[in-house]
């Protein structure tokens, strides 16, 4: 055991290295320089990148977390795998793609990239609900119906919160891509910090494409921790013991 | 995984301009090795780590050694997740490489990037559209042979998905 | 008080999983459904609360068949305990008790107050344990929290399916012995499942044997044991029935129809009258006089009693048809 935590902390230590280096590199050569040269150039951009990833993805989570919800009534499990197909051959076709063919069908701006991130976060999260729900434990809802719990009831005291695990993990995973991807809508037209990120490779411009990259890199990281804390918040604490504890009985 | 792939392409560009590699099919290559290596490792090691300690203990038990209890119960059983996990690779990289083509690797996402630059939708959506054909059908041969790899008809819901 | 007419069950338009059960059961009386697996006897249990379907026939509460009660305030009115807890991991101790009356809307005091008496009834520290969650117990712990949980809001009924089934045997047996106590505090009346006769023969006042969704006896454990009415009854209890009929009386019950032979020695071994008479046999068995000295609860000697006189006593039982 012990082994093993010093080979993970002796990667760790070289991973931080490799990154206090690059940055190093990056500052002697002054390759962030657009960053804190035209900061309001960069201000605007990041809060364009910004709102699109708000926008399309708070519609996502507000779309796909009910969807998920209805498919899993018993009335509707008939359509579930209808959809969960969808959703299967959905999730294949690459971002740019789904980006291109709205901006063929919708033309070029902020809200075709706002409508193709919106259907491709809609994906995970909507999966993760469904399966999130799948996995509540069938004795709770035994039990729960036969204390006389309402379906609504159900659904608010013993389904979502034993779900909301992994709609959350859901969740996290969408707005991560979701960051990702919005570099796209550069391309359709849409913004953000790909703009950057796009002028510095047809320029052969290493500094616009860093002062672009490496506030996207740190956007998504930043979104990533703030879901993890989020989840801390919102996911009951004894759902996170139980979780523990299977982890721990592995 | 958390680093945006179009990131993890404008950086590597920079790096590898230092040894004369800025634009082209380095880069793209080095960032599709990167990215396909996650999910097959983050999978290869779930399924063999949570495979039932029962079973292990059996295996154990009937005498067979390591290599004997990797070979013939470890990878068996891990095997739709590890199909799983090279799936998702492959779908990611399709898609990856795709973008790939704005730094000059070629294939479909050229097609994709000069329609935008001419305003020619119709080539934008032909090259999209062929893109999202070549993921669906590489997808569904991996998911055959994966079909054909799984033993016994695991839950589909146990797939590892965070 | 729950009468079972005619009922059947059928799954799927052809597997009868229940066929034309009847039979009565009183209020306060402790009844156990019991049979190999998929005899019907959890699908017959879930009728009761509707958890299924009654395909044919009627389930009657109190002169009122289960069909015309609204099926939530129904089951709220009914205590349900499963295998295997069902606690919502979500909920701390307290909530999870406490969820019929919040759900009924008690007030705040009645709530407490309740609480307090519950986790005494079950022997659980209620502070210790209220901002807990399930899977900070044990399992046997758990269990006694879905016993407390189904009778928060004091249901007439209990429907208990396999409750202690998943325990291992000797936290079962002590589950068993509390929850006794606990019946003999609240008298309600009971439905539980179980497959395992030796927990029926222990807690029910009555035991009703199913087989292929058919009821084969619904009889005292006595007559279950003593007198089987079916070669399947006697299969299932075992050839040790008498022994297990044994544990059915105790030295007391003896003393009302033989006379003991008052020559009391004072080296013989001793057992209480309140001693079951399997117990008395096996300490019988174990000593070499054949015979052992029988006191009262304030240790004054009653007489000898000798395996014969169990004997004949057993006989005189098993005489007794429909006791």
């Amino acid at each position: 055991m012990s082994k093993n935590k010093t080979i993970a902390f002796t990667v760790k230590i070289l991973f931080w290295i490799a990154i206090i280096v690059f940055f190093i590199w990056i500052f002697k050569n002054d390759l962030l320089i657009h960053v804190y040269q035209e900061p309001s150039r960069f201000l605007n951009l990041l809060t364009q990148h910004i709102i699109i990833v708000l926008i399309s993805g708070s519609i996502a989570i507000l779309t796909a977390i009910p969807l998920g919800i209805i498919l899993t009534r018993t009335k509707f499990r008939k359509w579930e795998w209808l959809l969960v197909n969808i959703v299967n051959l959905g999730q294949t076709i690459p971002s740019l793609a789904v980006l291109a063919l709205i901006m063929g069908i919708l033309g070029i701006g902020m809200k075709s990239a706002i409508v193709g991130l919106f259907l491709f976060s809609l994906l995970p999260i909507l999966q993760n609900t469904i399966a999130g729900i799948h996995s509540v434990d069938e004795k709770t809802l035994d039990a729960a119906k036969g204390m006389g719990l309402t379906p609504l009831q159900i659904l608010w005291k013993v389904e979502l919160p034993q779900a909301s695990y992994s709609i959350f993990a859901g969740i996290r995973t969408s707005l991560v891509i979701n960051v990702g991807t919005a570099a796209l809508a550069y391309l359709i037209g849409g913004g953000g910090l790909g703009v950057w990120i796009f002028t510095g490779i047809q320029l052969f411009d290493n500094a616009f494409l860093l002062s672009g990259a490496v506030p996207l890199t740190i956007l998504a990281l930043l979104v990533d921790y703030l879901c993890k804390g989020l989840e801390f918040l919102i996911v009951p604490k004894g759902i996170r013991l139980a979780k523990q504890s299977v982890t721990n009985n592995n | 995984m958390t680093i945006p792939s179009i990131a993890l392409l404008g950086i590597m560009i920079p790096i590898l301009s230092t040894i004369g590699q800025g634009i082209g099919f380095l880069p793209a290559f080095i960032a599709l090795v990167l990215y396909s290596q996650l999910p097959i490792i983050r999978n290869t090691y779930a399924g063999i780590n949570n495979l039932d300690p029962n079973i292990r203990d059996a295996a154990n038990g009937i005498g067979m050694s390591t290599w004997q209890r990797l070979l013939k119960v470890e990878i068996p059983n891990a095997m739709p997740l590890i199909m799983a996990g090279i799936r998702t690779a492959t779908v990611l990289n399709i898609g990856i490489g795709a973008i790939a083509a704005f730094i000059g690797a070629g294939g479909l996402g050229v097609l994709i990037n000069q329609g935008i630059s001419r305003t020619n939708s119709t080539m934008v959506i032909v090259g999209a559209i062929s893109v999202s054909i070549l993921a669906i059908v590489v997808d569904t041969i991996l998911k055959m042979i994966q079909n054909k790899l799984t033993p016994i008809k695991v839950n589909q819901h146990k797939e590892v998905s965070s | 008080m729950i009468k079972f007419q005619n009922v059947s069950k059928t799954y799927n338009g052809n597997v009868k999983a229940v066929k034309d059960v009847s039979f009565n059961i009183e209020a306060g009386e402790f009844v156990i459904l019991i049979g190999p697996s998929g005899c019907g006897k959890t699908s017959l249990l879930r009728m009761v609360n509707q958890l299924e379907t009654i395909t044919e026939g009627d389930i009657v509460l109190n002169g009122k068949s289960v069909r015309d009660f609204n099926k939530i305030e129904m089951r709220r009115k009914m205590g349900y305990v499963i295998q295997s807890n069902g606690l919502f991991p979500n909920m701390t101790i307290e909530d999870n008790v406490m969820i019929v009356p919040n759900l009924l809307g008690w007030d705040k005091v009645k709530k407490r107050q309740r609480y307090q008496y519950l986790m005494d009834l079950i022997g659980l520290n209620p502070d210790e344990y209220k901002k807990r969650y399930p899977h900070q117990l044990s399992g046997g712990q758990q269990q006694r929290i879905g016993v407390a949980r189904a009778l928060a809001a004091d249901p007439p009924i209990m429907l208990m399916d396999e409750p202690f089934g998943a325990l291992d045997p000797i936290i079962r047996t002590r589950l068993q012995d509390e929850f006794l106590q606990i019946q003999r505090e609240v008298q309600k009346t009971i439905l539980f499942v179980s497959h395992d006769i030796d927990e029926a023969v222990k807690m029910g006042d009555k035991i009703a044997l199913m087989r292929h969704g058919e009821l084969i006896q619904y009889d005292t454990p006595a007559n279950i044991l003593l007198h089987p009415r079916h070669e399947f009854v006697s299969e299932f209890v075992g050839e040790d029935r008498v022994l297990k009929s044994m544990s059915l009386y105790t030295v007391k019950d003896l003393l009302e129809s033989i006379t003991l032979d008052t020559n009391v020695s004072s080296t013989q071994q001793t057992v209480h009258e309140q001693t079951t008479l399997r117990n008395a046999l096996s300490v019988l068995l174990s000593t070499n006089s054949q015979k052992i000295k029988v006191v009262d609860i304030e240790e004054r000697p009653i007489g000898t009693l000798t395996i014969d006189q169990i004997e004949q006593f057993l006989q005189l039982k098993a005489g007794q048809k429909g006791a």
